[in-house]
This record gives C-alpha cells, sequence and structure tokens, in this order.
C-alpha cells in the first residue's frame, strides 16, 4: 500500500508492506536470480515459471510474455493477445510493448492492479501511452522504469516512483530530490537525446494526461529555457482560462506584463491604473483588463494574484508565444457582443491582436510609458467611457475570481475588504473569505461548484483518502478546495492530490486542512 | 562447404564423423524466426541427389552425418526411393552410425521400420529432430516452431522403442528471451528430454539473413548468445543420462555465439573436450564474463 506526501509531477511518499516501510522514489536492484527493493525481495520477472529457479520471494512478479518493438505485427499480435489473456498479473507485473498502440492498450486494459509496473525505455510514445494509462488506473501501484540516469529526473518527475540501482542512477535520482523544479528536469533533459525526447512527449504530447499530478505553483516560478514555455501549468492556465473565465464586459485594455508581480504593484501598471481611473472615475471595474504575457500568454487582472513567474525577456516574441496569447484573447474577446479592443501593447506583442474580430484601437506610439502613448490611452479610454456602466458593486474582480476558482460567486450582495497585507472580505461583520493564494473561503455558507470534497462525518484533522465520498475532478495538486458535508461547507484545505485521485487512492491525506468552519 | 568431418563421440567412443549437406529443395515448413536456410536451397532436388550423397563417401569414416536443410523424412525434398537409396549406400558404407535430420510430423513409423529394416544391423541409424524447447509456449511464440513438445515425444518414444537414436537439438536464446530466461530454458528442456533422447546437441542461435532474428537484430534488439551461456548449459547438463554435447556456429562473429572476441577459442578448446566425454566442469576467467554476469541481471 502506498501512500504519498507530495505530488507534482514527481511523487514523494512511501511503501509499506509487512512492517517494511520504503520511501519513494527510491531504486531497485538486479540480481541474476531476483530483484532486491530496499530489503524485500522480488522474485526475478521471467516470460515463463521456470523449474529451476527459485522463484520465491516478498513479492512474486508477472510471467508475462516478452516482446519488443521492431516485430512484424501478426508476431506481435499473437504475443500481446496471449499477454492480454493472462490478465492476472502478481505483485509485480512487466508491462512489455510492441509498439503496436492498439495492441499494447488492450495488453494494458487488461491488467489488474498490481504493487509494481515495470516499464522499459524503449520508445518515448510506447512508454508515455502505457505509463499514463496504468497511472491513471491504478495510482495506487508503483512503477519502475528500466532507464540509465539521463532519463532519471524527467522521469522521476514524469511520476515514476523506481529506478534501476546503479550509481549513476542513485545519484542522478538524489539530485533530483534536491531540486524537484522543472527547470532542473529541463535543464538536465538537455544532456542527451533521449532525455530530451522524452521531455518533449511529456510537454508537447502527453502534457494532458500529465498536467493533473502536477502541483499549481506554490512560490515564484524561473521559466528560464525555451522548453518551460511548455510546461503544463502555463497549459492548464491557458484551458482554464479559456475555459472558465468570463469577463462579462464587452470593452477591453490589453496591457503588456511587468516584472513585478502582481503586476498591479509594479511602477508601469501604477500608472497605467492612475490613468484608467482618473478617466473612467466609477466606472474603472467596467473595463475588462487583459495582461498580454509570456508564457501565461493572458492574465486577466482580476486572476494576476494567482501566478508569479519570471522569464528570460528580451523584446523579441516566437510565433508560438503570439500564437498563446492570441488564442487566449480571440476566446476571451468573442464572449462579448460588439467588443472595442484598446491594445496599449508595444509594438513587438501588436501580432496578437491580428486575427480578433473586434473594433481595435491602437494606443501605443512607441514605449506604452511614454507621453504621447498615455496620451492615446486617455483618448481612447475617454471615447469609450460612455459606453460603459457604472457598476452597482465594486467588488467585481473578487466575484470574478470566485468564479474562475470556485465555479460560483461565493458572496453575498453586500460585502466589503478590509485588512493590510493579508486582505479579507466581510459581509454583515463577519470575514467569509481572505484572498491569500487567490482566494481563501472562510466561512460554512459559501455555496462552490467547483473545487469541493464531499465527506460524511466531522472533520477533525487533516483529510485523508479513504474519508473522500466525492471530489471535483478540476481539482489539481496545491488548490484551495472546500470541504463539505450535506452541501455544507465544513473546512477549507490544500488538495495534496487531483480530485480524481483522493477518490481512488486508498491510503495518505487528500487534503491538508487550513481552516475549519464554526 | 558441402561436407566437413569432425571427431566426435560415435556410440560412445571417439570416432571420425562425416557431414554432408545435400542441396534438397529445402524444409517445407520455412516459417521458425531464427532460420533461413531455405533461402540457400535450389527450387527442386536435383536429379541426382543420390549420386552427390554417393561421391562423398570416403574409407575411414565412423559415422555420416546428413543434413538436408529441411527434412531428410520429407518426400517433397527426397522421394521415398531416393531415402531408402540413400540409407541403403550409408549402410554399405563402412561407417557404423548415419543420423538424418527431420521435424516430428514428417516422421511416418511404417517408413522407420523399413528404413531399419534395411540397415539389417550393419549400421546405427540416427534421428535429429529440432526440437529447440521444451516449453510448448517457447516453441509457439519465440519461435514459431510448428509442432508440440508433445508430438516430440510421441515420434522420439517410437524410435527409440525401435532401435533408432534420436538426438535432440535444443536451442540457446531463441528471440524474446533474455540470456537468463534462455539458459534456463535450456537447462529445463535438457531435463525434460531426459528419458526420449540419447544424445542432446545445444544449438545457439547465430543470425541468419532475413530472418525474424535478423530483424530484431538489426534494430539492436537482439543480440546472440554469449559463449559464457553455452558453458553453462553444459555445465548444468553435465550430469544428464544423454550425451551433451554443442558443435555452435560462427563462434566469435557478430552474428554468432559470442563474448569479447579474444577468450572464444579457449572456451571452444574446452568445449571440444566436454563433446568428446570429459564431464568435468567448464570454468575460464576473461574480462568479458563481468559483462555477461550483468546481462544475465537484466529484465527487459
Amino acid at each position: 500500500m502506498i501512500e504519498i506526501f507530495e505530488l507534482d509531477g514527481h511523487r514523494i511518499g512511501c511503501f509499506n508492506m509487512d512492517g517494511h516501510e520504503i520511501g519513494l522514489p527510491n531504486l531497485i536492484k538486479m540480481e541474476k536470480d531476483h530483484l532486491e527493493l530496499a530489503d524485500l525481495i522480488i522474485s526475478k520477472p521471467l516470460s515463463y515459471p521456470f523449474r529451476h529457479i527459485n522463484q520465491k520471494g516478498d513479492m512474486r512478479a508477472s510471467h508475462h510474455i516478452r516482446l519488443s518493438r521492431g516485430l512484424p505485427i501478426q508476431v506481435a499480435r499473437r504475443i500481446q493477445s496471449k499477454n492480454a489473456a493472462i490478465g492476472e498479473g502478481g505483485d509485480v507485473t512487466m508491462v512489455y510493448l510492441s509498439g503496436y498502440k492498439e495492441l499494447d492498450d488492450a495488453f494494458i486494459d487488461s491488467l489488474e492492479e498490481a504493487k509494481i509496473f515495470m516499464f522499459e525505455y524503449d520508445d518515448a510514445r510506447s512508454l508515455f501511452d502505457a505509463f499514463f494509462r496504468i497511472r491513471e488506473k491504478h495510482p495506487n501501484s508503483m512503477c519502475y522504469c528500466d532507464c540509465g540516469p539521463d532519463a532519471v529526473p524527467v522521469l522521476a518527475y514524469a511520476g515514476f516512483d523506481l529506478f534501476k540501482d546503479t550509481e549513476d542512477n542513485r545519484r542522478a535520482l538524489e539530485k533530483f530530490l534536491e531540486e524537484k523544479t522543472p527547470q532542473y528536469v529541463e535543464m538536465s533533459a538537455c544532456s542527451s537525446l533521449g532525455a530530451k525526447t522524452l521531455l518533449d512527449h511529456l510537454y508537447l504530447n502527453y502534457w494532458n494526461e500529465f498536467e493533473k499530478y502536477v502541483s499549481q505553483p506554490r512560490s515564484k516560478e524561473m521559466y528560464i529555457s525555451r522548453d518551460s514555455f511548455w510546461r503544463p501549468v502555463v497549459q492548464r492556465w491557458a484551458k482554464s482560462v479559456k475555459a472558465h473565465y468570463d469577463p462579462g464586459r464587452r470593452v477591453f485594455l490589453l496591457l503588456p506584463c511587468s516584472s513585478r508581480k502582481p503586476y498591479s504593484d509594479s511602477p508601469s501598471h501604477r500608472r497605467f491604473i492612475d490613468v484608467i481611473r482618473s478617466v473612467l472615475g466609477n466606472a474603472y471595474p467596467s473595463i475588462c483588463q487583459l495582461i498580454v504575457t509570456s508564457p501565461y500568454g493572458v492574465v486577466p487582472r482580476e486572476l494576476e494574484t494567482l501566478i508569479d513567474y519570471d522569464i528570460v525577456v528580451t523584446g523579441k516574441w516566437t510565433s508560438e508565444e503570439v500564437g498563446r496569447s492570441a488564442d487566449m484573447l480571440k476566446t476571451i474577446v468573442s464572449s462579448a457582443e460588439d467588443p472595442i479592443v484598446i491594445a496599449h501593447l508595444p509594438e513587438n506583442e501588436l501580432d496578437v491582436i491580428q486575427e480578433l474580430e473586434a473594433k481595435v484601437l491602437i494606443t501605443t506610439d512607441g514605449h506604452p510609458l511614454s507621453d504621447d502613448s498615455l496620451k492615446n490611452l486617455k483618448e481612447a479610454l475617454a471615447y469609450v467611457k460612455d459606453e460603459l456602466d457604472v457598476p452597482k458593486d465594486k467588488y467585481g474582480d473578487v466575484r470574478m475570481l470566485s468564479k474562475f476558482l470556485y465555479g460560483s460567486d461565493i458572496f453575498p450582495e453586500k460585502i466589503y475588504i478590509k485588512g493590510r497585507g493579508i486582505k479579507q472580505v466581510f459581509a454583515e461583520g463577519r470575514a467569509i473569505a481572505s484572498l491569500t493564494k487567490g482566494l481563501r473561503p472562510l466561512a460554512s455558507d459559501v455555496d462552490v461548484t467547483r473545487r469541493y470534497v464531499d465527506i460524511d462525518f466531522e472533520v477533525k484533522g487533516d483529510l485523508f483518502c479513504v474519508g473522500v465520498k466525492d471530489a471535483e475532478d478540476g481539482i489539481r495538486p496545491g488548490d484551495e478546495v472546500v470541504i463539505r458535508r450535506n452541501g455544507r461547507s465544513m473546512a477549507v484545505g490544500t488538495a495534496v492530490l487531483p480530485g480524481d485521485m483522493m477518490k481512488k487512492m486508498r491510503k495518505g491525506k487528500a487534503v491538508k486542512i487550513r481552516k475549519r468552519f464554526d | 562447404m558441402a561436407s566437413w568431418k569432425n571427431y566426435e563421440l560415435v556410440s560412445g567412443k571417439p570416432g571420425l564423423a562425416k557431414s554432408i549437406v545435400l542441396p534438397t529443395c529445402g524444409c517445407y515448413y520455412d516459417s521458425c524466426y531464427m532460420c533461413s536456410y531455405k533461402r540457400d536451397c535450389p527450387p527442386k532436388t536435383p536429379q541426382n541427389i543420390v549420386s552427390i550423397f554417393e561421391s562423398e563417401l570416403e574409407d575411414g569414416i565412423d559415422k555420416y552425418k546428413i543434413f538436408t536443410s529441411g527434412s531428410f523424412f520429407d518426400s517433397r525434398e527426397l522421394s521415398r526411393e531416393q531415402q531408402l537409396e540413400i540409407i541403403s549406400i550409408a549402410s554399405d558404407s563402412g561407417a557404423g552410425e548415419l543420423t538424418v535430420e527431420s521435424r516430428p510430423e514428417l516422421i511416418d513409423e511404417a517408413f522407420i521400420k523399413s528404413c531399419r529394416d534395411l540397415l539389417e544391423g550393419n549400421m546405427s541409424l540416427e534421428v535429429a529432430i529440432g526440437l529447440e524447447s521444451a516449453n510448448n509456449d517457447i516453441l509457439k511464440y519465440h519461435i514459431n516452431k510448428g509442432f508440440t513438445f508433445e508430438k516430440y515425444v510421441e515420434k522420439a518414444d517410437f524410435l527409440r522403442k525401435n532401435d533408432v537414436l534420436v538426438k535432440a537439438y535444443l536451442l540457446l536464446k531463441p528471440p524474446l528471451l533474455t540470456e537468463y530466461e534462455s539458459i534456463l530454458d535450456v537447462v529445463e528442456s535438457a531435463h525434460k528430454v531426459e528419458e526420449t533422447a540419447d544424445t542432446i546437441s545445444i544449438n545457439p542461435v547465430s543470425v541468419h539473413r532475413n530472418s525474424l532474428v535478423e530483424q530484431l537484430w538489426m534494430r539492436k534488439r537482439y543480440r546472440p548468445p554469449y559463449l559464457w551461456s553455452l558453458v553453462e548449459c553444459l555445465n548444468q547438463t553435465r550430469d544428464l543420462g544423454p550425451y551433451v554435447m554443442s558443435h555452435p556456429v560462427a563462434v566469435g562473429k557478430e552474428r554468432g555465439i559470442h563474448n569479447c572476441g579474444s577468450c572464444e577459442h579457449e572456451l571452444m578448446e574446452r568445449i571440444e573436450e566436454y563433446n568428446m566425454g570429459s564431464r568435468g566442469l567448464i570454468d575460464s576467467e576473461c574480462e568479458c564474463k563481468g559483462e555477461w554476469e550483468e546481462e544475465l541481471k537484466r529484465i527487459f
């Protein structure tokens, strides 16, 4: 039985069996007639139960028929159909792959849960196809990959728990565990063709399968290599903004990003905000501010506290960078009828508006903070001012954040915000949410439709997987989630696991409780 | 090279054996993953095949071994008349033993009896069967042999009951087995044929052109066995009842059984001694032995 303490692509945890407790990730030692995982003996994985070998051990390996890539399909089909018919895998199941997807999928789907699934790194696509299929179905199982030290960091990051015990692999794993950051993985992947192939497949072809296991960043992220543009968290951002951000307005202001985060704390954005307020006054919230940036594409002003990053800036945008921002803008802007877009962007970023179906006003003339640019911006804002209503409620931004994160506006009609540093949202004299880590609900009457975990008992300490009755599938590790009982919110905490894994794991924490509601 | 000679045990005593390759049209089955003998065969068996055999006979030979790149008893390769004629000529040659090869399904019980009668006790007949493995799954999935162990046992039993000697070939390292599994399979198979074979010959795979094994080998997904593995098999079967031996081909070559390229010669001398009846443990040292031991630890 395994337990996961930390999930961020990689899995830190432990495996318990017959009183042995073995930390994960770990290494498996290969011997001629058996394998060793710490002090546990695994019988030698063999295609057949040969008579002249002692097959005893703490864990028994399956007898599937070995096969490799490069076989004619008829030969591979014969063996892989036989393997699929074996079904029962033993404690340790060998995942032999033919490279023919339909054959391998049928084989993998036939496999029952094992303590360990063993894979070979021969081909990145076959490996990830099989691995993510098995991880999805059997998250309680450990996965081993037979690979060299160059592939260890990227495969540990992908979620493999076990590697071959060699001196080089041990060093590679130790180093990975010291760092554990995507930028270390990206850097180390550049050491070999094999490792970089794995990283590229992981980021470009399997990010959708992988993204679920990657934690929401808790601290400032560094985007150094070009590969980092394709990090799962960034692609997840683009996907969620497109799916869950509803601007609810028809006038958009596009602004460049700043190196200080949140953007509104930066000198440039203070200037922009001053200008907007000075022209629009009470109608300030009625213009939708969108910050155009890389690698995140587009960050709406209301959501800016959710991300924190540093990236290498050269002033040159690649077509991928332009593409992501343009794509996100298109989705956001197209939600409005007769949209008007004020593009206050430096010249090198203007490509992002090319495909927008909207009335576009370009207000920059040289640097966005130049006198001419700011004068143009004022004029444009004055021009659209008549189109803007003064909102009844000036807290549209936190309501927007609430909808984006929790699927609904959790606030009553009358609220106010107080506090320095940590700001809190109050209603009728009582704090109902704090604006840390985006937005954390603090009261039992909040009603969420996303990021909820349902239980049917009184939560005391942290919430364990066994107690999870239901969990929303969109939850990711590191998300703030609301614990509900009989439809009533009981507590708020930080997810350790993605929602669907909370339901599947049999041991370990699902949510670290931050606050229980009275 | 249509023929060659070597010393080996003939009826338990050292003797000179002559092997003759008869250019028949070759194996009708032609589907085993490691084999492409059929490729080198003429489309039709030449009409003078019997005289080709006859021309190879010479004085001082204790044993003739006939290889047809197929089955001697397949009437598509040699007509029944030709088969009988060759056996009859051999029986008058002065040699004490004749070996022919056949797949088990081509061994016809009535015909075997007539062959045996023809020899009139002049000479013993040995039928070599390419069993390869006593594991039916290995026969099916790793070799595509087209017959089962039970079929072999049935025919081998019959042959032995009729005073025909049985030689079982076992294949060392069919494709899709690890080095270690291939040793385990040969040792297990040798034990399983102990009651049905007089001689066990261990044949390490060599990479034939246009075989499935070659496809895998070209993609670096197959390596012919280490000579250390053959040594290990011989050491583990030295106490068996049947006479165990091995005449590997392409030793030391990329496509054949090999170690590091420098220690094979010495090991082959020890294997030759083994073939001649010595049953001491074969042992030797070379830097590449550690590499082989690592190979045995592999699971993929």
